[in-house]
């Protein structure tokens, strides 16, 4: 099975970056925000991982599920835009593609 | 005194249209459209219906069993989008159930094709399913704070 503690390790090695580049006036508070949003994912993601290992969930199955955590980053986001505050979520929109693309590409490389 | 009261006029109409074209162009980025009780409603009726067919995958049911009400569901959520778009500054909105159609059209999509969901599966993209339709009922319920 994949590495799960590797995924998040590639995943958090890149969020420093990402911050700088995204929100340099925000720098630390959109990291922190990053981080909670990784620490709430985790449970999640932890489970997939363990899920699609056991075969309790397929590939296929994997992937939607990560998606729809990313879908609800993303909603999350829009009800700021809704309220008029949105740049932090901007940043943690971005964050969310880093977490679905890091975890699926390890749990693929996993795979194979 | 003509000259100077003309100047005024002039100065003072700009003053007004400027005024009222900054008002409305802030307005139109920080407002959203008022809260709606139907909305609402809706909102929480689709989630039920949603979540009463995902339930159904939990007992491993074949999608023939459910093709009939997932089309009449998704129907109801493209009349909704379309409701939904014909409301003033409510674009999150719209966008939020453009998301949530995506990931129920991706949902039936692949229980179309596998023929049933795994049990433990169906339980998670449940509770997955819920939380953005939660999401989607706190901004509608936000908006009660505007109106």
């Amino acid at each position: 099975m994949a590495d799960f503690n590797q995924i998040f390790n590639d995943i958090k090695s890149q969020l420093g970056p990402l911050a700088e580049q995204n929100l340099k006036q925000f720098a630390a508070q959109g990291k922190q925000d990053a981080e909670a949003f990784l620490e709430q994912s985790k449970a999640n993601l932890q489970k997939w991982v363990q899920q699609l290992a056991n075969k309790e969930i397929d590939e296929a199955e994997f992937r939607w599920l990560v998606e729809s955590q990313k879908a609800a980053a993303e909603m999350v986001a829009l009800r700021a835009v809704n309220a008029g505050t949105l740049q932090t979520e901007q940043f943690r929109d971005s964050v969310l593609s880093v977490v679905v693309n890091t975890a699926v590409s390890a749990i693929t490389k996993g795979q194979t | 005194m003509r000259p100077l009261r003309n100047v005024c006029v002039v100065l003072a109409c700009a003053s007004l249209l400027l005024g009222q074209f900054g008002c409305g162009t802030t307005g139109s980025l920080l407002s959203s459209t008022q809260f709606s009780d139907s909305a609402y409603n809706t909102d929480k009726r689709l989630k039920t219906d949603s979540l009463a067919l995902i339930d159904q995958a939990k007992n491993k049911a074949p999608y023939n069993s459910v093709a009939e009400d997932v089309n009449g569901l998704m129907n109801k959520i493209d009349e909704t989008i379309a409701t939904e778009q014909k409301r003033t500054k409510n674009a999150p909105t719209v966008a939020q159930w453009k998301k949530i159609k995506a990931q129920l059209t991706s949902l039936f999509n692949m229980w179309k094709t596998k023929g049933t969901l795994s049990p433990a599966f169906a339980d998670d993209a449940r509770t997955q399913v819920s939380s953005l339709f939660d999401i989607l009922i706190n901004t509608e319920n936000d908006k009660r704070a505007g109106s």
